[in-house]
């Protein structure tokens, strides 16, 4: 009996120690993860988001997809216009820069609130040019526990981002400069004009909705051009700067589909036709020429690729050298070039629009001009002197004025025509910068005239036509039904299609 | 297409040395067979001989006669029992009279024919062989109760009956016949009836029959008919008959539920799904967290028990959800010192089914032969030439089209093996046993630098005194492998860059010198994806050296006779050292500049059990139950640090080579589960059974105000064969069936809300 009161005794007490789980939350804390951070390090993240660029195959998707190049290896989908769905994931971004301004001391509380307020429209404004309506309003609540936010229609998004631009452009304003920005430098000046110059590419890609009042594009427009401090040359400019670092080399640097890139007979027949230096600076001569004993400054060393062509004959000329590779330096030479997302050059082609479509006054040719010269001035900025980069056929000033001068490239005065010129040396300067900007100019505007073949296009309700749009994620329709099917269904009579036309196109 | 590894020859060299004991050298005297010669030195049978004493054995008699005599004696082990004593009138006696007490006594008679003296059954014998008459007995069990129906039967014939209520039986029998006495759940027992007319019997119970017993959810051993559910059992002899690299692969189909995928890459372990999820290992009665059958030898192991379905588990908690599988090692199992050496060499003979590709076209594009990834080239062997890399010169020249590299595959494949060598030595003693063993298992693979090496070392123990148990065992495993790339898809994998992505027309011999510029580039066509294959076998490494150690401790006390407590303690400690390396000039690898990497996981985990057991049989009903308590803990950290943009020398392979400043990162994770269960069982007459669970957990991964959750089980068995009148052909039927609820507890760290923190530069 004894013993069995010493054994019990003992179990209880087992027992009861192991039932003591006070140190049990400290087990489960990751020491390597941190709870909270600091106003600089999501600043960082978030103008990071919004510059990154993916690298190697990926990086080339969007330039495939507008006609500038072919692609050698196998046949992908962009190059046939075969658009799918795309994801509504950078949310994420703004959800960090909410923290950021929540952890933001006084000193710099409006810096990074009107920083917050530019990633959150450059995300937002971006989501619904691929897709149409978005959630807006009621996003990024799910801490209160809204975790099914409903769709605002595009127009509503759209009167958010303006107005949050406006906000931001103020904030800056009268902000210090802040910490915690590699890429611009955190310095407000420089903010301003990114969020001004945004502010009129946002206003241009609505050029169909001048009539609505609520937008009041044309007012808007004007205001910010007389009174906000806009860039003033390629050092304004906000883009991503790649060096000679692990980490940070040039997104197509070095990478297993160098030889890939086929530039299009699209491109590089429109720039021979007016003698355009940056197609040596683009472009790389083609095996097949030089073997046929063409020089390589020659203009016809030059092999476009149609892109819209079958899949074989690409192969074909891919083998036998008969293409004409992009230059070198987006290749071999390890910084590359920075790749601009919102650029002075692009600011002026966008000024001299609107000059042609009358919302303000000015000299559209000036702007045009001006436009094409920093678009040259910036790479040869960005290129080394180097004979393979440029086959000798050197940019200079002399060039750029003997340049501008050619009549071939002169505004006419008719409307229609000068945004057609406009856009199309848009198009030109945007080589293998802004992913995606010269598909969407050629989605408001139609041009410049994208080649299309019906016979190989992958866009099989469309064959004749470049999609419009990118559909839905799939994970909405899993996670939040009834608000993406009510969206869709308001704006596309319930087909969820890639060639429907969403508000700001109709 | 499945591709499997054949086994091809199979040398085996089995080896067993036994130190004879010299206290039992009659050992020698035991030969079963049905007649024995003894040599005689023959004078009549008016001999007389003298015995060593008036009471001797037949045997001793018989030697007697035949050393002073020159007869042979010639019998039958059958009719005449040889050990049996006999008290002889005299000391000193003639042959004749000697045998007469003998013959008579054994109702036999013999006879003398030239130097031969035969035994044989009488005509008086074999007469009193067919006489009937009535047995009786009383059948009890080792409590001296009586056993009530028990089955009495004639060996050989129809005849039988059953005990009363009393355990007394009643038979007619002849005395030549063989009673048959069972009983369920005891052990079966044979009696000739020869002259007795009254036989008393006792049965012992049948739980310590081995073959019967398996071994249960935390090392407890059931009756295999007890239990309510699905439970399979390999002996050790099995899985050592033919040794791999890894135990697991000597389950393959042996277990039914239990599907063993065995990898035909090169050291890579098989993985185990019972019923569809993975179990979990059990070794000793200690769950381990770290450890797998790889480490585990297959000459130490006495048996495997695979528990099926969570039932069986219940009582692991949330980590035997989907079954275990426990092993037991080996103790010392005879009497004193016993050596035991096994070698056992096996070759592979390759794959059984080769991929099949064209040997007709080169690597290339649209019809043209082009050193890329893609075989849509120019027609071989017509005499075709085109600009290719000559590996010997270095240079590019025109060289003909030939289809020279169709055995490449086969070509860059070495013979590979697999050696298991193993010695253990144990010693049994009264109050326990020891036992040691050191296995070295060597591996070469079928690649070229591709080699495993393992070491085994186990020892332990047990001992009792009285009341008090104590096994104890520690193993240490060290497993080192220079290389282990080549497998899989990507630029590093031989199946693919010698199959999928180059043509015919280049020839792996001619490239076994693998360096254009020592440590700077490789001798190779390609410069794009993939690589030289022997190139990737010598230097483009992966290397892993493991050690792991791991030890349990259990200790038990019979404090009452029905009420055992047990304490048991398992511990395993893992440090791993793997390292990456790739030199400058690889391509599809980590780095095309050079790469060095380094990792360090290593962890441990602690399982402790402890549990107070009780049964006690109230006349029809038994009862079986235990209560008990277990902590389980492990931690695993990991740090890894990397190269950045290259290495500084060519060939030299460290992070101290690295361009930019090396990358590092760290990790740690840790769980703590505490658990109280508690199981009952009970049997009413080893025919009906019912068993019930419940366990309850706090575990540290979940938050605080859901820490702890609660899971039962239930469980029945009958056995509808005693029951339920059955024909003979039928030995026996059981219904099963078991209700279980399982539930499991989260992964680690997922409760916290965080940021994810990387360096930007």
């Amino acid at each position: 009996m004894n013993k069995f009161i010493q054994t019990a005794v003992c179990l209880l007490s087992f027992m009861t120690t192991t039932v003591s789980c006070g140190h049990f939350d400290e087990i489960n804390t990751n020491p390597d993860v941190p709870t909270q951070v600091t106003s600089e390090m999501l600043a960082i993240a978030g103008i990071k988001s919004l510059l990154a660029n993916s690298t190697g195959k990926s990086f080339m998707q969007s330039y495939m997809a507008c006609k500038y190049i072919a692609w050698g290896e196998l046949s992908e989908s962009y190059l046939y216009n075969g658009f799918g769905r795309t994801g509504l994931g950078n949310y994420h971004t703004i959800i960090n820069m909410q923290k950021m301004v929540e952890l933001s001391d006084d000193k710099n509380v409006k810096a990074y609130s009107a920083l917050a307020k530019f990633v959150k429209a450059y995300i937002l404004f971006n989501s619904t040019m691929e897709l149409g309506d978005i959630p807006c309003s009621d996003a990024l609540k799910g801490e209160e526990g809204t975790l099914r936010p409903k769709y605002d229609t595009q127009k509503e998004v759209m009167l958010q981002v303006i107005e949050d631009l406006e906000e931001a452009y103020t904030l800056f304003s009268n902000a210090n400069d802040f910490k915690g920005d590699p890429f611009v430098g955190g310095k407000v000046e420089r903010w301003k004009k990114i969020v001004s110059t945004f502010q009129l590419q946002v206003l241009m890609s609505l050029s169909k909705k001048t009539e609505d009042t609520d937008l009041k594009i044309k007012e808007r427009f004007s205001q910010i051009v007389s009174q906000s401090s806009l860039m003033t040359s390629n050092d304004d400019n906000f883009q991503m700067v790649y060096s000679d670092k692990a980490g940070q080399l040039y997104p197509f640097n070095d990478n297993m589909y160098s030889k890939n890139p086929m530039v299009s007979s699209f491109l590089i027949d429109m720039m021979k036709e007016t003698e355009d230096y940056r197609l040596f600076y683009y472009a790389k001569p083609s095996e097949a020429q030089l073997k046929a004993g063409v020089a390589a400054n020659d203009w016809n060393v030059f092999i476009g690729t149609d892109v819209t062509q079958d899949f074989s004959i690409h192969k074909d000329a891919y083998v036998n050298g008969r293409f004409s590779c992009v230059n070198d330096r987006y290749n071999y030479y390890r910084p590359g070039e920075p790749v601009i997302r919102i650029g002075y050059a692009q600011q002026n082609f966008i000024l001299a629009e609107a000059v042609v479509r009358g919302w303000i006054a000015g000299d559209a040719s000036h702007y045009y001009k001006q436009g094409i010269k920093a678009s040259m001035d910036f790479l040869t900025k960005y290129t080394p002197d180097e004979e393979i980069y440029h086959q000798g056929r050197k940019i200079t000033p002399y060039y750029i004025e003997h340049f501008l001068e050619q009549p071939s490239i002169q505004l006419t005065g008719d409307e229609n025509i000068d945004i057609e010129k406009i856009i199309t040396q848009r198009y030109i300067a945007s080589f293998m910068q802004h992913p995606w900007g010269a598909y969407y100019e050629y989605r408001r505007t139609g041009y410049p005239k994208f080649p299309i073949n019906p016979e190989t296009s992958l866009n099989s309700n469309a064959k004749d036509k470049i999609p419009v749009r990118w559909m839905y994620p799939a994970n909405e329709y899993s996670y939040n039904k009834e608000n993406v099917e009510e969206a869709v269904k308001r704006q596309y009579d319930g087909n969820d299609e890639v060639n429907q036309l969403m508000w700001i196109l109709k | 297409m499945k591709i499997k590894p054949l086994l091809g020859h199979l040398l085996c060299l089995k080896v067993q040395y036994r130190t004879l004991n010299i206290m039992k050298v009659t050992l020698f005297m035991m030969f079963v067979c049905a007649f024995q010669l003894l040599a005689t030195t023959g004078n009549a049978q008016n001999a007389t001989i003298e015995l060593p004493s008036r009471s001797v054995t037949v045997e001793t008699l018989f030697h007697e006669i035949e050393k002073q005599t020159d007869y042979l004696v010639v019998y039958s082990n059958r009719e005449l029992n040889v050990k049996e004593h006999i008290t002889f009138s005299k000391k000193k006696a003639q042959v004749y009279e000697l045998l007469n007490e003998v013959a008579e006594k054994a109702q036999l008679k013999y006879e003398h024919t030239n130097n031969y003296i035969v035994f044989s059954k009488s005509e008086h014998a074999k007469e009193m062989q067919q006489t009937k008459r009535t047995v009786t007995g009383t059948v009890k069990d080792k409590n001296g109760e009586a056993i009530i129906g028990a089955n009495i039967s004639v060996k050989g014939q129809n005849t039988g009956t059953i005990t009363d209520i009393d355990g007394h039986f009643s038979l007619n029998v002849s005395p030549r016949d063989v009673l048959v006495i069972s009983f369920i759940s005891y052990k079966t027992k044979e009696i000739p009836v020869s002259s007795n007319t009254v036989i008393n019997v006792v049965l012992q119970e049948e739980t310590e029959v081995l073959d019967e017993v398996v071994v249960t959810a935390l090392g407890i051993k059931r009756e295999e008919k007890a239990l309510g559910y699905a439970i399979q059992k390999v002996g050790g002899e099995k899985l050592a008959a033919v040794k791999s690299v890894d135990v697991g692969t000597a389950l393959t189909g042996k277990i039914a539920g239990l599907n063993v995928r065995n990898s035909t890459e090169f050291n890579t372990s098989p993985s185990l799904s019972l019923r569809g999820e993975s179990p979990l290992l059990v070794i000793d009665g200690v769950p381990y967290g770290n450890m797998s059958l790889n480490e585990v030898a297959s000459d130490d192991i006495e048996s495997i028990d695979v528990l099926k379905g969570a039932t069986a588990s219940a009582l692991y908690g949330a980590r035997g959800a989907s079954g275990a599988i426990m092993v037991t090692t080996k103790r010392g199992s005879e009497e004193g010192l016993n050596i035991s050496i096994n070698s056992n060499t096996m070759f592979n003979s390759g794959y059984l089914k080769f991929p099949k590709v064209q040997s007709s076209y080169s690597g290339g594009q649209g019809g043209q032969y082009n050193p890329t990834d893609f075989v849509w080239g120019d027609k071989l062997d017509i005499g075709r030439t085109a600009l290719q890399y000559d590996p010997y010169t270095y240079e590019w020249r025109e060289m003909p089209l030939t289809s020279k590299g169709k055995n490449n595959l086969k070509n860059f494949q070495e013979l590979g093996f697999v050696t298991n060598n193993n010695i253990s030595v144990t010693q049994k003693g009264k109050y326990g046993s020891f036992r040691t063993s050191l296995t070295h298992v060597y591996n070469k693979g079928q690649w070229p630098n591709a080699k495993l090496n393992k070491v085994t070392l186990t020892t332990s123990g047990n001992m009792h005194y009285k009341g008090f148990d104590l096994d104890a065992g520690i193993t240490y495993n060290k497993r080192f492998s220079p290389n282990g790339t080549g497998s899989g898809y990507g630029g590093l994998g031989y199946i693919y860059n010698l199959l999928a992505w180059s043509g015919p027309e280049w020839d792996v011999r001619d490239y076994k010198n693998y360096w254009r510029v020592k440590d700077q580039e490789q001798n190779w066509y390609n410069e794009t994806y993939y690589n030289n294959p022997y190139y990737i076998a010598n230097e483009i490494l992966s290397s892993t050296e493991y050690d792991k150690v791991n030890g349990f401790a259990s200790g038990s006390y019979t404090i009452t006779p029905w009420l055992k407590a047990t304490l048991r303690s398992g511990l395993d400690v893992y440090s791993t050292r793997k390292e990456w390396r790739n030199p400058i000039g690889a391509y599809g690898a980590w780095d095309k500049k050079g790469y060095n990497e380094l990792q360090t996981p290593n962890g441990y985990s602690i399982n402790t059990d402890f549990m107070l057991m009780a049964n006690h049989k109230f006349s029809n009903i038994s009862v079986d139950g235990f209560i008990g308590s277990n902590i389980y803990f492990y931690q695993d950290n990991t740090h890894t640090s990397y190269t950045k943009n290259g290495l500084l020398v060519p060939g030299f392979y460290s992070l101290n080579a690295s361009v930019d400043t090396p990358g590092t990162s760290a990790s740690i994770s840790k769980k703590q589960t505490n658990s109280l269960f508690g199981k009952l069982s009970l049997a009413w007459k080893s025919l009906l059974f019912l068993d019930v669970t419940g366990r309850n957990d706090w575990s540290s991964s979940l938050p605080s105000d859901t820490r702890s959750y609660f899971y039962p089980s239930v469980a029945g068995s009958v056995v509808l064969s005693e029951f339920i009148p059955m024909p003979s052909f039928f030995d026996f039927w059981k219904v099963r069936g078991a209700w279980t609820m399982s539930k499991t507890d989260t992964s680690v760290y997922v409760t916290n809300n965080t940021y994810s923190v990387r360096f930007i530069i």
